[in-house]
Parts: structure tokens; sequence; C-alpha cells
């Protein structure tokens, strides 16, 4: 089995398709926690 | 209302009002100081990222000693984060020097590997990046597992030291800071931090297809990127603003920079816009040849920070579509008399400073000890606070 890193924006679709055609940045009321460890990892791939 | 909270209050609506286009009481002036302010408080730029609060205070002396209206950024970088990680990228050529940037570390992704780039950017990043940037993250589990737990650690301190360094400034100054965060281009990201810019300019050339559809997934990471830092600083009464350093344009030919880098810098723009951010784009370099570009951005709603350019022909340009600032060398501060200086920015003003939508900024960030001289800053934006007046 495929090992989930983290919930990605696709399978969030998946699940509220009434989401499909907007940017991902309006998920931030998704749950700042894993906004948090999404902008934590990309730093890191950053700088 | 504290007489240091109304000067925070004229200080805030002096900067919006020329973000709006309009004519404040009078030139807001912006300090990007950066590292400099290290150097000024009596530590070195190393010492104040292994030791955050030695770039707090450094924050404070600065706004202390220099007449200013807004400050850029907590400057420092999380030092303690990238040792936890085994970071490979930066280093400093002796302990006074500022960190130095290698674009050989910035090589950590082949040319052959950018179909699984953009099949999913970010599972590759953490998959492929980060094992490769990061010495402790190529260990086996549970090494791995506790340095990513120790880099969290310092990174949740180094947002806490960076949130109260900004209380502070406020609370006891009455200085605001300009920037919530900020984000990379995407082109900019792919060559500067995974295919070093002498890699991206050769896939430009000879993989230009996955190069764009690179750049054109990573699109979506960069607003969720700025969007995040947006929504996990505290709110405020005026949009936030987020910083765009964009790097590789003045070295692009202009058909380049119209397939590889406008579209999805143009997108980013609007996102933000959209959602109730402004960008500040810092222009790096001469822009002038993507003026008739940057026309097409949304009128009051962006911040043009620019190094180079004529200030005559930028007014006339861009003045009724964004705030500019920026283009005072900071050559002159380092290597100037205070008349020179003085002479400089007045220039500068009767050029731009007419009508409003005009912020007073030098044309870069100030980085190490001599790239000012103290006495020359504070005449300056002295003389600024003076003459600007409308």
């Amino acid at each position: 089995m495929e090992e989930q890193l983290l919930i990605s924006w696709s399978d969030i679709v998946k699940e509220h398709p009434e989401l499909a055609d907007k940017d991902p940045a309006m998920g931030m009321n998704w749950d700042i926690g894993q906004e948090m460890i999404f902008a934590y990892v990309t730093f890191l791939a950053l700088f | 209302m504290s007489e240091v909270m109304n000067l925070y209050k004229k200080r805030v609506e002096r900067v919006y009002k020329a973000i709006n286009l309009e004519q404040p009481d009078r030139v807001p002036i912006s300090s990007a100081l950066g590292t400099w302010s290290s150097y000024y408080a009596g530590y070195t730029d190393s010492e104040s990222n292994w030791d955050l609060d030695k770039c707090s205070k450094s924050l404070l002396k600065v706004v202390n000693d220099i007449p200013m209206d807004v400050l850029h950024m907590f400057y420092a970088r999380p030092g303690g984060m990238y040792q936890a990680l085994g970071s490979k990228s930066f280093h400093y050529l002796n302990e006074s020097n500022i960190v130095q940037y290698s674009d050989e570390n910035a090589e950590v992704m082949t040319s052959e590997e950018y179909p699984e780039f953009i099949k999913d950017p970010f599972r590759f990043m953490v998959e492929k990046v980060l094992p490769r940037k990061y010495a402790e993250l190529a260990k086996d589990t549970p090494a791995k597992d506790l340095a990513l737990a120790k880099g969290a650690m310092q990174f949740g301190m180094y947002g806490a030291k960076k949130g109260a360094a900004e209380a502070n400034l406020i609370s006891q100054y009455g200085i605001p800071m300009l920037f919530d965060g900020l984000a990379i281009m995407p082109l900019d990201w792919i060559a500067d931090f995974f295919r070093g810019i002498k890699g991206a300019f050769m896939d430009m050339r000879r993989r230009p297809e996955e190069l764009l559809e690179a750049a054109q997934a990573l699109t979506p990471l960069v607003i969720r990127f700025g969007m995040g830092q947006m929504f996990s600083t505290p709110p405020k009464a005026n949009p936030k603003i987020i910083l765009l350093p964009l790097h590789l344009p003045p070295m692009l030919k202009t058909a380049d920079f119209d397939k590889f880098y406008w579209p999805m810098f143009k997108t980013i723009v609007e996102a933000f816009v959209a959602n109730g951010v402004i960008p500040m784009p810092f222009y790096e370099g001469d822009w002038s040849r993507y003026y008739d570009h940057l026309q097409e951005l949304p009128v009051k709603k962006t911040l043009g920070w620019f190094e180079h350019g004529d200030p005559k022909e930028l007014k006339q340009k861009l003045g009724n579509t964004m705030c500019i600032l920026g283009l005072f060398p900071v050559t002159l501060l380092q290597y100037g008399t205070k008349e020179e200086c003085i002479t400089k920015a007045k220039e500068l003003l009767d050029d731009l400073a007419p009508g409003g939508g005009y912020i007073f900024s030098t044309d870069k960030e100030l980085l190490s000890a001599a790239d000012g001289k103290a006495e020359n800053i504070i005449a300056v934006n002295k003389f600024v606070m003076e003459y600007g007046i409308y």
C-alpha cells in the first residue's frame, strides 16, 4: 500500500466535488495544523 | 489611545494610502535593513541565526535609532532547524560573513526526473528533494523521523520568536512590519533550489516543455504556501502583504519570459489579490523591458519594489497601476557623503512623490556590515520626513 504523506488537494476534491474549480489557496479553512505541516515541508524544500 | 499606538496607526495609514495610490500626509519610509541590523547592533549574521533573540534585539535597536515608518521583516534564518536536519544548502565563508548560497548544492534534482516531479511536485519534494538537501533526512527511520520532529520544533519556535519581535516593535515603538510572508515564483524555485541556475537554463533549451509543465505544476503550491503564511499570522486591520522576490527575468530573453515566467507570475499575483492579499514583487535587476507586462497587473493592488530603472519612466508607465518603492542605491549609503545621499533622495522624491503612490526605500536589502553607513541612512530618512511632506 502506498504511504499517505498528507491529504492532497485531489483527495479533498474527491470528498468535496463542489471545490473542484477552487484554487488550492481557498482550502485554508481545512485545518491549520495540516497547513503548518505543509508550510514546514515546503519551507524545507525551498530554503 | 497611547502615544505609541497613535504613531503606529498614523504610520500604517500613511503606508496604505500610498498603496491605494493616494497622497498621504508625507512620503512613507520603508526600511530594508535586513542582516545589516545585526552588525549595527554588535552581532554577526550567524549569531542572529543561532540565537533568534539577537535578531529581535537588533530590530529594536534599529527602530530606536533610525527614523522610519515601516520595517521590512524579521530577517534571521532558523539556524537550529538547519542544524537539526543536516542542511547542505547554506554555509558561511567565515564567522563574520553573511550566509552564502551555493548553486552546486542547489542542484538536487536531475533533468530526467521532470516527469515524476510534474506528476506530484509535493510528493517529489518530500521523497526526493528533502533527503538530498538534508543529511539527517537521508537516514533510516527512526533517525530521520526524530530529525524531522526536531526541525519542526525549531520551525515552530522560529514562528513564535518572529511574532514576538513584531509585537515588541509595535508595542514599544509603534513600528509595523511590512511583510507577513514571502513566496518564490515557480521558475525561480526550480532554478534556485532544485536544478541550479545553470541546470534550469540548459533545461530551457533541451527540455522546454517539461520545464514549463514543472513551473505550471508548482504554481498551486506557491499560492498555497503564500496563503498559508497569511492565514497563520495574526489578523490585521489592513490587507496583509506578501513579498515576492523575483530572480531570473532580467537574465531571460523576452520570449522565454513570456513562456516560462509571466503566465505563472500573473496567475499567482491575481490569486493573492483575489484572496485579499497585497503582493509586493521585488523586481530584481532591470525590468524596464517588462513594464508593458506589469501594466496588466491588478490596479492599486500591488507594491512594486524596483532595484533599477529611470524614476520618471517608472512613474509615467506604472504610477497608475501600482505603488512604487525602491531605486535609492545602497551603494551610495556605503560610499557616498551625507550630501550626495540627500541629493539623490531629493531627485527620487521630485520624480516619484507627486500625487502619492510612492514609498521611499532603498533599491535592495542591506545585508553586510559595510552595506551602509548609519549616519547616511539616518540623514536620508530625516530628509525624506521633512522634504516629503505633501
